[in-house]
């Protein structure tokens, strides 16, 4: 059941059932008042009906005397002789008898009867058949004989008649005067004169005699056959001889006695009009009730109309008051069911649903902080704060769906500590559980220091992880190649080389290290941790304290790489980078006017390593910038050295990346370069691949134009390779073009190449930039190229790149006549 | 009884008290019934003085006797059946040739009458009863009882029967084809019905005025029963009035005239009734009435076309189914004056 319900449940019939026991109470007051009022209506009334029915019998007592005391009826009947009579005075007593009716119109005959109950004579203005003329057998007159009286009341029912009537008989004693002495005999009984009364003047009163709407009287005889009654219908009928008795007890009963009747319940009134004759009052209980029922009708429409008003306003209260912020309370409620622990609750009442409305926020505001709490206690390992197992599977489930989409390389890492369970069972569990914190620490300074070299990606950071026991687990995002994956792991390994003190003790510790990479190992979390977990056994197996990938393909390139980055970082570090020159030479003239500084490292394992292929890997580490910057500084003082000895005043051409150009400060660097070794702008040159000038920013592009303006030159390298535009070349920079020596190679044996070597050398020439052709190594290539108006050449021919002493010596040798302009006039 | 009537005797009563001493005899007649000049005669020759009070039926004369117990009144006009009834009573005194000498006039065949009618009556005059009407107001000829009893439309209200038991009760069951002096319930109870039916068209059962202003010369009345010598005292007024025997037959009646024994003028009664019957003054009564007079001696000075009149003596053709009243069962009476008060009051 609702509240609603149980509210008016309980207050509903608060309000109800006073309001019934008024009612009733009214219904039944005025219920006695009705049946009072109808009880003394219905015997006024009926008392009135019978002093009308005495003074009617009365006056027909009276006029039957009368009658009977007429001359001619006294003749009449002291007339023995029958012939006499009936031929002499039977005309004129029936006129007389006549006249009388005339006069009565209430009676329906009057009749002279002889002694023996022959009917002498009769008159009736009624059109009724008389049956029988003797009358001797009839209850009437055994009646009438038995009669000492004066004047006999009969009531009959005569069966030739319709309806009940009185007889009036008067016994007619008289002395015959011609016959008998006046004194001394007694009257003989010489007939008798009735007069039959219809009664229909109590038919009249009785058809009139309404109480109220539906209450009547009826006249019934002593055996209960109704004998007038308002519906001619009834009449014949009996009544039921109960009532009758209960009638007959209440006679001169002021108080109406209830009894059923014709299937309703009546009140009942009865009054003797006649020792043979009853008047019966009926009163239908339902009719002196209606009065009493509108008013149970009208308190029935109160009650209900009450009901209804009170349950609109209760349902409008409660609504309001209780319903409508239980509904607010319900929501908050399942909106903290649902996981919103701070929902809001508008409720500014101050009652108890307000202060329920608070303990909700109250308990919200707990549940919140149990959930943070519990979240923490589920996402997060409480020894080192770090996220658990089950946020680093949740996690990598995310990133897994976020590579998936960015079509991205994610990578895995697995790693324990190499002799954990050592340093437990020996130094303790506190000790190992410091190891454990101590190597969350330095996993993510390492993180955050790999972070910040590729601050691209701190869009999706790393996560580290701790499953349990000396199991750490750390997600890349977003590497580019497996080398990334490497380079971290080599950090670590790096990293885990320093010892870590405990109460004074040192403890070395290694670590191994697992890799599984997404998508090339698995595309699932549980395929990639389980394939680091088993990459990272393989580790422990090469000997502990190293890395391996899931995939061994990966292992090689990767110890590569790792190794040429650490030893170019050493390399750097150790002076084990040089420089080489190689000289350009001006076409016409024969000259050096310019020394490229090419970088060479001559590992001492290795010896000389191609910078095809340790730049990249610079570029990929970083270690482009400090190198970049080195060769900058060491090209400028060199060059610087050879003006000052006076062997040269070329130019010096440094090949610049594009990292620098977009990671350092070039322009500062370059000045500081010529500042430092007295150069002039013009003496130094920037080499930019044109492959390297496509891909850098605008703001670069502003600095190289500061430079160029300043008066160092821009060349582009490797001029052919990169398709870029006539347009965009006129909007560059630059101050000089470098073909390709790819192109220059082939120039005599391939049109193409030659065709494109001459377009280069158009371009140049129309757009007023120079030109540089690399790699000439035969006197023909030459010769074509400054045919073709090629402002400088640089290759084998002239000379190849030697190092610095070397290149000293080249240039004490050609220093006055120059060796190009000897060997190209030699040939 | 009316009030007129009652009027009628108080006044009556007080002259008599009023005249006793100057010889007076009170007669009890219809009226039109005696002509005054005889009346006036007698007085001159006697110094008796002869008054007359009046009834219009036999059934009002006994009413006004049995009221009177017959006191009052020296000498009544009356008819068979209530004679003999009022003799039994003794309220009539006998009467003889001794002290009426003149009724050896009268004609045998009415003194071979029973024992009552010779001993308390002298024959006066006798008559049949047919019906009067205006020729000229009664389109269709009349020769039937049923003509009157059964009236057209038109003479609704316009005609009259005679108020007596006997005759009204007589012609109509004469009307039915049965005997004037039936005792047949069912023939009773058809001639009742007949004359129930009729009722709502008679305007009155009283015994026409037979004077000028009489209802049937004003043509109130276009239609009656009618003693046949009244309708022809009547005619001398108007000649539209007609009279027949209806051929269904009627009643043959005789008038008689008795002395009441409480007369204390018996000897003047008789004195008077011997006087009528005087041949000469008997003539001249019947001249006057249009009547037939039983008086033998009279008949023969009555003139011819008096005698030949058939109204006043019809054929014995037309009187062939015409009847006399008979002494009827005491109960029958009662039956018959039952119907009649039910027709009449």
């Amino acid at each position: 059941m609702r509240l609603h319900s149980k509210v008016l449940l309980v207050v509903v019939p608060l309000a109800v059932i006073p309001l019934l026991i008024l009612g009733w109470l009214a219904y039944d007051q005025l219920r006695s008042t009705a049946i009072e009022r109808s009880s003394s209506q219905m015997t006024t009334l009926m008392d009135q009906m019978t002093r009308n029915f005495q003074m009617h019998q009365d006056v027909a007592k009276a006029n039957v005397k009368l009658f009977s005391n007429a001359s001619l009826v006294r003749a009449y009947a002291l007339t023995k002789d029958e012939e006499e009579r009936y031929v002499l005075m039977l005309p004129s007593l029936l006129k007389l008898f006549t006249s009388y009716l005339r006069a009565y119109p209430d009676y329906n005959d009057i009749r002279f009867l002889l002694p023996n109950g022959y009917e002498d004579a009769r008159r009736s203005l009624l059109p009724i058949a008389n049956i029988s003329e003797n009358e001797a057998g009839t209850p009437f007159f055994k009646a009438l004989r038995q009669f000492k009286g004066e004047t006999m009341t009969y009531v009959s029912t005569p069966p030739d008649s319709e309806t009940a009537a009185l007889q009036f008989a008067q016994p007619i004693k008289l002395i015959d005067l011609t016959t008998q002495d006046p004194l001394n005999s007694t009257p003989t009984l010489r007939g008798y004169l009735v007069v039959t009364m219809q009664l229909d003047f109590m038919a009249e009163q009785v058809a009139s005699s309404r109480i109220g709407n539906s209450g009547y009287t009826q006249i019934v005889n002593k055996d209960g056959k109704i004998l007038i009654h308002p519906d001619p219908a009834q009449v014949g009928q009996l009544i039921p001889a109960a009532l009758l008795s209960k009638a007959l007890a209440s006679k001169e009963s002021k108080h109406l006695v209830p009894a059923p009747y014709l299937e309703s319940s009546s009140l009942f009134s009865a009054r003797y009009l006649h020792d043979d004759l009853l008047l019966i009052g009926v009163l239908p209980e339902a009719e002196l009730l209606k009065e009493s029922q509108r008013l149970g009708v009208v308190v029935a429409w109160i009650v209900l109309g009450t009901i209804v008003l009170m349950i609109i306003a209760m349902l409008i209260a409660i609504s309001s008051l209780m319903i409508q912020p239980l509904r607010q309370l319900i929501i908050a409620v399942g909106e903290i069911g649902r996981g919103n622990l701070m929902p809001e609750i508008s409720l500014s009442s101050k009652d108890e649903l307000g202060q329920l409305a608070l303990s909700f926020q109250e308990m919200a505001g707990n549940l919140e902080k149990s959930r943070l709490k519990i979240e923490r206690l589920a996402y997060h390992d409480s020894l080192t704060g770090l996220p658990n197992r089950f946020q680093a599977h949740e996690a990598l489930q995310h990133m897994i769906s976020h590579a998936r989409r960015e079509n991205g390389k994610m990578a895995v890492l697995f790693l324990d500590l190499d002799n954990f369970k050592r340093v437990n069972d020996t130094l303790g569990h506190q000790v190992g559980d410091q190891l454990l914190k101590e190597m969350a620490v330095r996993l993510t300074s390492v993180l955050r220091a790999e972070d910040f070299i590729h601050h691209e990606s701190s869009s999706s950071p790393e996560l580290l992880a701790r499953l349990g026991g000396d199991e750490f687990v750390i997600l890349l995002p977003k590497i580019d190649s497996s080398l990334d994956a490497a380079r971290v792991c080599s950090r670590i390994l790096e990293m885990m080389k320093i010892p870590f003190h405990f109460d004074d003790k040192e403890i070395y510790s290694g670590s191994s290290i697992g890799i599984s990479l997404f998508p090339d190992d698995g595309t699932k979390v549980d395929d990639l941790i389980k394939r680091a977990d088993a990459a990272m056994y393989q580790a422990k197996e090469q000997g502990r304290n190293n890395f391996q990938f899931y995939s061994a393909s990966y292992n090689l390139a990767a110890f590569e790489h790792i190794s040429l980055e650490g030893r170019l970082r050493r390399a750097l570090k150790n002076n084990e980078l040089e420089l080489y020159y190689q000289p350009l030479i001006q076409t016409t003239t024969g000259h050096i006017v310019g020394l490229e500084a090419l970088l060479r490292w001559n590992d001492p394992v290795e010896g000389i390593i191609s910078p095809e292929r340790f730049i990249p890997i610079a570029e990929d580490s970083g270690l482009i910038l400090p190198i970049g910057e080195w060769v900058l500084r060491e090209a400028g003082r060199q060059i610087g050295v050879w003006h000052t000895v006076g062997l040269t005043d070329a130019s010096v051409s440094v090949n610049v990346s594009a990292i620098q150009l977009q990671r350092q400060d070039l322009l500062t660097i370059v000045d500081q370069v010529l500042s430092d070794n007295g150069l002039q702008p013009w003496q130094l040159e920037l080499e930019i691949t044109e492959t390297a000038i496509m891909k850098i920013k605008p703001e670069v592009i502003r600095d190289l134009d500061a430079m160029r303006k300043k008066g160092v030159t821009i060349s582009l390298d490797d001029f052919g390779t990169g398709y870029s535009s006539l347009s965009v070349l006129q909007e560059l920079p630059i101050g000089k073009l470098k073909v390709d020596k790819s192109f220059v190679q082939d120039m005599l044996v391939d049109p193409k190449d030659a065709a494109i070597v001459s377009a280069v050398l158009f371009i140049a020439k129309s757009l007023g930039l120079r030109s540089t052709a690399e790699g000439v190594e035969t006197l023909e290539q030459a010769a074509r190229l400054a045919e073709e108006g090629c402002d400088q050449l640089q290759g084998y021919l002239l000379c190849r790149p030697l190092p610095a002493h070397l290149m000293t010596q080249f240039l004490k040798d050609h220093k006055v006549s120059g060796a190009l302009t000897t060997k190209l006039t030699a040939d | 009884m009316s009030a007129a009537k009652t009027l009628l005797l108080t006044l009556f009563l007080l002259t008599t008290v009023g005249s006793v001493q100057a010889k007076e005899l009170i007669f009890l007649n219809w009226p039109d019934y005696m002509d005054p000049e005889i009346i006036l005669e007698f007085k001159q020759r006697t110094g008796i003085t002869v008054k007359q009070s009046y009834f219009d039926s036999d059934t009002t004369r006994d009413e006004l006797l049995l009221e009177t117990e017959a006191k009052g009144f020296d000498i009544a006009l009356m008819n068979a059946a209530s004679m003999k009834i009022l003799a039994n009573r003794g309220w009539l005194d006998p009467l003889d040739e001794q002290s009426i000498p003149n009724l050896k006039h009268i004609d045998p065949y009415w003194r071979s009458e029973p024992q009552d009618n010779k001993t308390f009556g002298a024959p006066y005059f006798w008559g049949t009863i047919g019906i009067v009407y205006r020729k000229d107001l009664v389109p269709s000829t009349v020769s039937s009882w049923m003509d009157l009893l059964q009236p057209t439309p038109a003479l609704h209200g316009k005609i009259s029967m005679i108020g007596d038991s006997a005759d009204l009760i007589g012609i109509a069951l004469k009307a039915l084809g049965y005997s004037l002096n039936s005792i047949d319930e069912k023939e009773l109870k058809d001639a009742e019905a007949l004359l129930r039916a009729q009722a709502p068209a008679v305007k009155t059962y009283r015994y026409l005025s037979l004077n000028d202003d009489s209802a049937l010369l004003t043509g109130q009345i276009v239609m009656s029963m009618m003693y046949n010598g009244d309708a022809l005292m009547l005619k001398k007024h108007n000649e539209n009035i007609a009279f027949v025997l209806p051929k269904e037959g009627g009643n043959i009646w005789t008038d008689f005239l008795s002395v009441l024994s409480s007369s204390p003028r018996k000897a003047e009664a008789k004195q008077f009734i011997n006087f009528l019957n005087e041949p000469e003054i008997a003539a001249r009564q019947a001249m006057y009435v249009h009547y037939a007079t039983p008086n033998l001696a009279a008949q023969k000075l009555l003139p011819q076309d008096f005698k030949d009149n058939p109204i006043i003596y019809p054929s014995q053709e037309s009187l062939e189914n015409s009847e006399a009243y008979l002494r009827l069962p005491a109960r029958a009476q009662k039956n018959r004056a039952a119907i009649f008060s039910r027709i009449v009051y």
